[in-house]
C-alpha cells in the first residue's frame, strides 16, 4: 500500500510519515506540487493526502491534474482552513476527504484506511469481538462471555464504533463526532459519562478490563485490557 | 427625521427672529424719516409764507395803516380757513395783526444781525392749542424801508403729520405679520427641499451594518455641502470596513498561523504517547499537555467560528426544525449526564413550534445552554426546559438551580473569554466561547438570547427565535390535525 504525502510542513510531513510507516505503510514525501505531478506521473499511488497550501502550484493544481489523469485515485485533504466554502470547493474538485488542520492522527489513519477500503468490496462484518466481548450488529445484541448485556442505543453505538476501532486509541472529539454529531463538539464529557456507564456494564464483575482510557488522548477497546 | 424637522425650525425660528428685528428697525427708520421729512416740508411751506407776508405787507404799514394790513391779510390768507395762525408785531411786542388763536404764538423775535442785513433767518418753535393740537410755528424778523422792524410768525397744526404717520404706522404693523407668515411657510416648503437629500442619506445609512459594509451612501452630484456630506461618510465606511476587514482577516491569519504548530505539537504528542517504553508517569504529563493542545484548537476554532458568524460569512442551512423535538432529542441524550450529578431534569415542551435555520447550529445552542446548566448546578439540583410560542416567536429556556451570575457578571457573559468569579474558580476546562458561540448562532437566526439570574438563585436563559411561518396550506392541515 503505498501513500503519496504532499506537505510542505517539514515536521508536520515527518510525524505523519512516521505514523503511517509505523501502520506498515509505504509512504512517499513531497514538499512541493512540481515533485508531486512528478510522482504521480511516474509511481503508482493508493492514496493521496495533500496539503493545499504548498509553495509553488497550489494543492488546488495538483488536484485537478490528479482528477485529469486518474479518476479513482483518492485524495484527502489537509488544510488550514475550514470555511464552508472551502469545503465544498474542494468536493467539487473531486477531494474525497477532508481534514483540517490541526487533526487527530489516529483520526488521519482511519480515514486513510476507509479511503483504502472504498474500492473493494464492503465486507461489513456483522459480528465484532474483542476477547470475550461479542457485538452481534444484525441481532443488535452484545454478550460477554454468553451472558447477555443490556445497552441503550448510544451505549450500543459507542461500543460499535470502539470496536471497529479495536486496540486503537479514539480521542473523545473523534468519538463524539462519529457517535453523536458535530453540535455535540466539544461536549467531551458527556463521551466519559458513556464510557463510564458502558464500563460498569461490560467490565464490572471481569477480572480481565477490556475499556482503556488513555490520559490526554481518549479510548481505546482492546484484548490486552488495561 | 426629527433631527430634521429640528433643523428646520431652528433655521426658520433664527431667520424669523432676524426679519422681526430687520422689520421693527426699518420700521423706526422709515418712521422716523417720514416725521422729519413732514415736518421739514411744513416748515418751508411756513417759511415762504411768512416771507410772502413779509415782502409784501410790511412796507405797506407806514403809508397804509396797521387795520388796512391786517385787512389784506385776512382776505387774502383767510387764516382761520387754511387752519393757519398768523401774527404780526413790531419789535417791541405790540401786535399789528393776529388771526384766531395768534395770542399762543410764542413771541420769538429773532434778531437781525446790524448792518445791511433786511430779513433774518426763519426760526422754528412748536406750541400747543388750548385744544392740545401741537402748531408748528415759523418766525421770521424784517426791517422795512422806514427802518421799523416787525416780526412775522406763522403757524400750523400737525394734524396732517399725524395723520400720515398714523397712517405709516398701521401699515407697518399690518404687513408685519403678512410678511413673517410668508416667511416661515416659503422658508418651510424651501428648507424642506434642501434638506430631503439628508433623509436619504439617513435611510441609507440605517440599512448599513457590519454584514453589508461594502455598500455605500448614494452620492448625488450636485457639488454642495450634502455631496461633501456623504463623500465624506462614504470614506469614512471604506475606512470602517478597511479596518473591520483587517480585523477579520486578523483572526483567521493568527488562527491559520496557529493551525501548523498546533497539528506538529498535537502529532508529537499523540505519537510520543503511543510509545510503548513510557512509564506511567510521563504518559501522564504527556496527556496533559495534549488535552490542552486539544483544547487551543477548540478556543481557536470557536473562535473563527464567531467571527465568522459576525461578519456573516458563515452560511446557515435552512431546514425545517421543530424546536421542541431537537430540544428533546438533545435532552435525552444529555440525560446521562444530568444522572450523573443526580439532576432533576423536567421539561415542558409544546409540539409543532417550527423555526427554521441550521439544525446543527440550533442543536449546539441547546446543547452548550443544558452543558452550561449542568456544569453550574450542585448535585441534587433541578434543571427545566420549556418550548412554547409567543405570537410571532419560538421561545426555548432553560432554567436552573445552580450558583447563578452576580448582578456585576450579568451583563458580559456572552463576551469572548469572560468567565464570572464562581465559574473561574469552579472545575471547568471549557473555551470560555460557549456563550458567545450560543449569542453567534441565535443572532445569526435573526434572534435574541436573554438571560436573568440572581446570585445564588440559578439563572434562566431564554432562546427567542422568528416563528417560522406556515404556508396557508400548512396551516389549514395544522389546524386540522388540532380539531
Amino acid at each position: 500500500m503505498r501513500i503519496l504525502l504532499v506537505e510542505d510542513e517539514e515536521k508536520v510531513a515527518r510525524f505523519v510519515e512516521r505514523g503511517l510507516k509505523a501502520e506498515l505503510y509505504l509512504v512517499d514525501v513531497v514538499a512541493d506540487g512540481k515533485t508531486a505531478l512528478h510522482h504521480l506521473e511516474h509511481f503508482s499511488y493508493e492514496v493521496v493526502i495533500l496539503d493545499l497550501n504548498l509553495p509553488d502550484i497550489s494543492g488546488h493544481e495538483v488536484l485537478r491534474y490528479i482528477r485529469k489523469s486518474n479518476r479513482s485515485l483518492p485524495v484527502l485533504i489537509l488544510t488550514a482552513r475550514d470555511s464552508i466554502a472551502d469545503k465544498v470547493e474542494n468536493f467539487e474538485l473531486g477531494a474525497d476527504d477532508y481534514l483540517t488542520k490541526p487533526f487527530s492522527f489516529t483520526e488521519l489513519v482511519l480515514r486513510v484506511k476507509a479511503l483504502l477500503r472504498r474500492g473493494q468490496s464492503p465486507n461489513r462484518v456483522d459480528v465484532l469481538q474483542v476477547a470475550d466481548l461479542v457485538l452481534d450488529r444484525s441481532a443488535h445484541q452484545v454478550r460477554r462471555k454468553e451472558h447477555l448485556i443490556e445497552l441503550t442505543a448510544k451505549e450500543f453505538a459507542l461500543l460499535e464504533y470502539l470496536m471497529m476501532n479495536a486496540g486503537r486509541v479514539l480521542s473523545r472529539t473523534m468519538i463524539v463526532e462519529n457517535v453523536w454529531d458535530q453540535s455535540f463538539e466539544g461536549l467531551t464529557n458527556i463521551v466519559d459519562v458513556y464510557v463510564r456507564q458502558l464500563r460498569k456494564k461490560i467490565d464490572e464483575g471481569h477480572e480481565v478490563k477490556l475499556l482503556r482510557t488513555v490520559r490526554g488522548v481518549g479510548y481505546s477497546i482492546s484484548e490486552e485490557g488495561a | 427625521m426629527k433631527a430634521n424637522r429640528s433643523i428646520r425650525v431652528k433655521l426658520i425660528t433664527l431667520y424669523v427672529a432676524i426679519l422681526t428685528l430687520v422689520f421693527v428697525c426699518f420700521g423706526i427708520y422709515i418712521y422716523a424719516g417720514f416725521k422729519t421729512y413732514l415736518t421739514r416740508s411744513l416748515q418751508q411751506t411756513l417759511t415762504w409764507r411768512a416771507q410772502q407776508i413779509a415782502s409784501t405787507f410790511l412796507q405797506e404799514i407806514p403809508t397804509k395803516g396797521e387795520a388796512f394790513v391786517s385787512n389784506e391779510i385776512q382776505t387774502r390768507y383767510a387764516p382761520e380757513l387754511n387752519q393757519r395762525v398768523i401774527r404780526i408785531a413790531d419789535v417791541h411786542g405790540q401786535q399789528v395783526y393776529g388771526s384766531k388763536n395768534s395770542d399762543v404764538l410764542t413771541r420769538i423775535q429773532p434778531e437781525l444781525v446790524s448792518g445791511p442785513q433786511v430779513e433774518s433767518v426763519p426760526v422754528s418753535s412748536q406750541v400747543s392749542l388750548p385744544s392740545g393740537e401741537r402748531l408748528e410755528v415759523i418766525a421770521l424778523s424784517r426791517r422795512i424801508a422806514d427802518g421799523s422792524i416787525y416780526t412775522v410768525e406763522v403757524g400750523a397744526p400737525e394734524t396732517d403729520i399725524s395723520t400720515a404717520l398714523a397712517g405709516l404706522t398701521w401699515t407697518l404693523i399690518f404687513g408685519f405679520p403678512f410678511l413673517i407668515g410668508l416667511a416661515i411657510g416659503g422658508g418651510y416648503i424651501l428648507l424642506g427641499r434642501a434638506l430631503r437629500p439628508v433623509d436619504q442619506i439617513v435611510s441609507a445609512a440605517e440599512a448599513i451594518t457590519l454584514e453589508n459594509l461594502r455598500q455605500r451612501l448614494p452620492v448625488s452630484k450636485t457639488g454642495d455641502e450634502f455631496e461633501r456630506l456623504s463623500s465624506a461618510l462614504n470614506r469614512m465606511i471604506e475606512r470602517l470596513d478597511e479596518s473591520f476587514q483587517l480585523t477579520t482577516r486578523f483572526a483567521a491569519d493568527a488562527s491559520h498561523e496557529l493551525r501548523t504548530p498546533l497539528t506538529v505539537m498535537r502529532g508529537e504528542l499523540e505519537s510520543l504517547i503511543k510509545e510503548p517504553t513510557l512509564n506511567e508517569d510521563l504518559a501522564e504529563r504527556i496527556g496533559n499537555v495534549l488535552e490542552e493542545a486539544v483544547r487551543l484548537t477548540r478556543i481557536i476554532e470557536g473562535l473563527l467560528f464567531v467571527s465568522r458568524l459576525e461578519t456573516g460569512e458563515a452560511q446557515m442551512r435552512k431546514d425545517k426544525i421543530d424546536l421542541g423535538e431537537m430540544i428533546n432529542g438533545i435532552a435525552d441524550q444529555m440525560a446521562p449526564l444530568a444522572d450523573d450529578k443526580l439532576l432533576n431534569l423536567c421539561r415542558k415542551i409544546t409540539p409543532g413550534v417550527l423555526v427554521e435555520g441550521d439544525e446543527i447550529r440550533l442543536k449546539q445552542v441547546g446543547v452548550n445552554l443544558l452543558d452550561n446548566a449542568f456544569k453550574y448546578t450542585p448535585e441534587g439540583g433541578q434543571i427545566s426546559l420549556h418550548v412554547w410560542a409567543e405570537s410571532n416567536l419560538a421561545i426555548f429556556s432553560i432554567s436552573d438551580t445552580g450558583m447563578g451570575i452576580s448582578e456585576r457578571a450579568l451583563p458580559h457573559i456572552f463576551d469572548r473569554f469572560f468567565r464570572a468569579e464562581q465559574a473561574r474558580t469552579s472545575r471547568t476546562s471549557g473555551t470560555g466561547l460557549g456563550l458567545s458561540i450560543v449569542q453567534s448562532i441565535v443572532e445569526a437566526h435573526g434572534g435574541k438570547v436573554r438571560v436573568e439570574s440572581q446570585e445564588g438563585r440559578g439563572a434562566r436563559f431564554r432562546v427567542e427565535l422568528p416563528l417560522m411561518k406556515l404556508q396557508p396550506a400548512a396551516m389549514m392541515e395544522k389546524t386540522g390535525v388540532a380539531v
